[in-house]
């Protein structure tokens, strides 16, 4: 029954609904500062997720735009936490590789990851970004996404997105997922039982 | 005795003396010796007959007895405010003297007579014409006249009556002088009945907390006038009066009532009233937690800054207004952080020393407030925790 419990309980997380988003920042784009996205210029993209309550949550950015920009070279001293870089994790140019991605987690150890990077701005910056993750209440887990000028002293621009899903019911698939698991299992716990019962002695 | 109609007066040698505004008809001269100083009739003349003269103007003249003459100049130089303003002076009696000739000056004296009653209103400017180089205005009594002035040939008198007087004489005086040396000065009693506007400001006093930091400033206005402030009575222990503001932490509780006097300039109208300050002990804000809908954002860190920010948004999903101050309580944070715009500690609000921010007076039914907190976080690896707690009302958290 403890096999089962695991299971049941892993299929629901792996379930779990992301949220997704997508954010586009171009030249109508006003920052804080008042100024807007200049091509040529060379801005920080940091993206962030911040545990508060007591989950874990993972956001997965993909389908970084440059908008015909290009990559600054990642320094590794702009990142902190838990990240992962694809497809090619060792490429300089970092998430801003071609068709790259980015994955930031948390847990409730290890509450914080930053990814941040240079880029020299094109028409556009943009991402989507999928969050995954339950609230279990207090401050909730917050993937933000922020731009700074070229020395990280003055912030332009904040997006900031919390986790505040609190459902647990499992989607369309997890529930076939389920419905197929379940017969399994009981068949196997029946199987285990009757087995310990009726040792075959040959 | 010798009737004279004044009109311009011409000192032989000496510049043109003008004192207009005098009544002509109501002059007269008496000329005297040294001996008439004090006299009854306050008439005092020194002059010789060899050098004094004067013109009349068109249609004016007078006789002229000089048997009563002195026999000579005096020795020495008299001083005009003893020669000519004698306290003994009855302003009804309209006078017209004239000082001795000396070798290089000429004393003369108008004293006007009392004009009816003049039309002066509180502050207003009362004025005589001195056409001489230079004119210096003096009050001889310095009631009611302040802020004597010689401006473009006019000497103004800024005139102000003590709070409660009624009619009252003063004597505003003119001298004239060419190039330092004393010409002229005459008298131009005023006959008003006035009375000051001065009052203090505030008209009452909100109450003073225990332990406390109080202040409270007291002002009294009057055009043309500088007050000075004083108090009597007792003063709650622990604060203290100077330069019209009251201030300190109250040190004991109760009811204390004290008087503040504004004093002008010219001490002629001061302004007074009386205070009753009271000191009161410290209420504690109640714990709301309860009725309030709280909801917390998720952190995120400045790069720039280096700090963590979250918001807090209070509901009220009661019916009625809670009523504030509202102070956003953090309790338990964790160990890693520290509000960065913390407005204090709790000190009743249990339990004590936990940082708080001010979330707006009230929150009406159905209304929200928001409260942005910023913290530092020495180990970004952990989550900043905290349990959030809404403390209302009172005057110490």
């Amino acid at each position: 029954m403890i096999r089962l419990a695991l299971l049941l309980a892993g299929a629901m997380s792996l379930a779990h609904a992301a949220t997704t988003l997508t954010i586009i920042v171009n030249n109508g784009t006003t920052f804080l500062d008042g100024s807007s996205l200049n091509g040529g210029t060379t801005y920080y993209a940091a993206f962030e997720l911040t545990g508060g309550d007591a989950s874990d949550s993972t956001a997965l950015v993909t389908g970084i735009d440059l908008g015909g920009g290009s990559a600054v070279a990642l320094n590794l001293s702009d990142t902190f936490g838990s990240f992962t870089v694809g497809p090619n994790g060792s490429d300089p140019a970092g998430a801003f590789q071609n068709a790259g991605t980015l994955q930031l987690a948390v847990t409730p150890g290890n509450s914080y990851s930053q990814y941040a990077q240079q880029f020299v701005a094109g028409t556009q910056f943009s991402f989507t970004v999928a969050l995954d993750g339950v609230y279990a209440g207090g401050i909730p887990d917050e993937f933000s996404f922020q731009m700074y000028d070229s020395t990280l002293s003055t912030e332009l621009y904040e997006q900031d997105l919390d986790i505040l899903s609190t459902s647990t019911i499992p989607e369309p698939g997890t529930v076939v997922l389920c419905l197929l698991g379940f017969p399994i299992l009981i068949a196997r716990a029946v199987w285990v039982r009757r087995s310990r019962q009726y040792p075959n002695l040959t | 005795m010798n009737y004279f109609t004044p009109g311009p007066i011409i000192y032989s040698g000496q510049p043109t003396i003008f004192f207009p505004g005098y009544h002509k008809d109501a002059v007269s001269v008496q000329l005297g010796n040294s001996d008439d100083l004090g006299g009854s009739s306050g008439i005092t003349s020194y002059f010789t007959s060899q050098s004094l003269s004067w013109v009349l103007s068109a249609g004016e003249a007078t006789t002229w007895d000089t048997a009563s003459l002195p026999p000579g100049p005096p020795t020495g130089v008299p001083t005009p405010s003893a020669l000519f303003c004698p306290a003994t002076m009855v302003p009804a009696i309209p006078i017209l003297s004239f000082g001795g000739t000396y070798p290089h000056q000429l004393l003369a004296t108008l004293l006007n007579p009392p004009p009816a009653q003049l039309p002066v209103t509180l502050a207003s400017r009362y004025s005589l014409t001195c056409p001489a180089t230079d004119c210096a205005p003096t009050d001889n009594n310095g009631v009611g006249l302040t802020n004597l002035q010689y401006q473009n040939g006019n000497i103004y008198a800024d005139v102000r009556l003590p709070v409660g007087s009624g009619t009252f004489v003063d004597w505003p005086e003119l001298i004239a002088s060419v190039n330092g040396t004393v010409v002229a000065f005459g008298h131009m009693p005023i006959l008003e009945a006035m009375q000051c506007s001065a009052s203090l400001q505030p008209p009452s006093l909100s109450g003073a907390l225990l332990g406390s930091s109080y202040t409270q400033s007291f002002t009294a206005t009057q055009a043309g006038e500088t007050f000075t402030y004083s108090t009597t009575g007792a003063l709650p222990p622990g604060l203290a009066f100077a330069s019209g503001t009251l201030s300190g932490t109250p040190t004991a509780g109760g009811t204390y009532p004290f008087t503040v006097i504004a004093t002008p300039s010219d001490s002629s109208c001061a302004a007074t009233a009386n205070y009753s300050l009271t000191v009161a002990g410290p209420t504690c804000a109640n714990d709301v937690t309860s009725q309030v809908a709280v909801t917390l954002s998720g952190l995120k860190r400045n790069l720039a800054t280096g700090q963590w920010t979250e918001t807090v948004t209070l509901y009220n999903p009661g019916s009625a207004t809670i009523s504030g101050p509202i102070n956003l309580v953090i309790e338990s944070l964790s160990s890693n952080a520290a509000l960065v715009n913390s407005q204090g500690a709790t000190n009743c609000f249990a339990p004590a020393g936990s940082p708080y921010v001010s979330a707006g007076s009230s929150i009406g039914a159905g209304q929200t407030a928001s409260v942005t907190l910023t913290f530092t976080n020495s180990q970004p690896v952990q989550s900043i925790t905290f349990t959030p707690r809404v403390a209302a009302g009172g005057n110490q958290i």
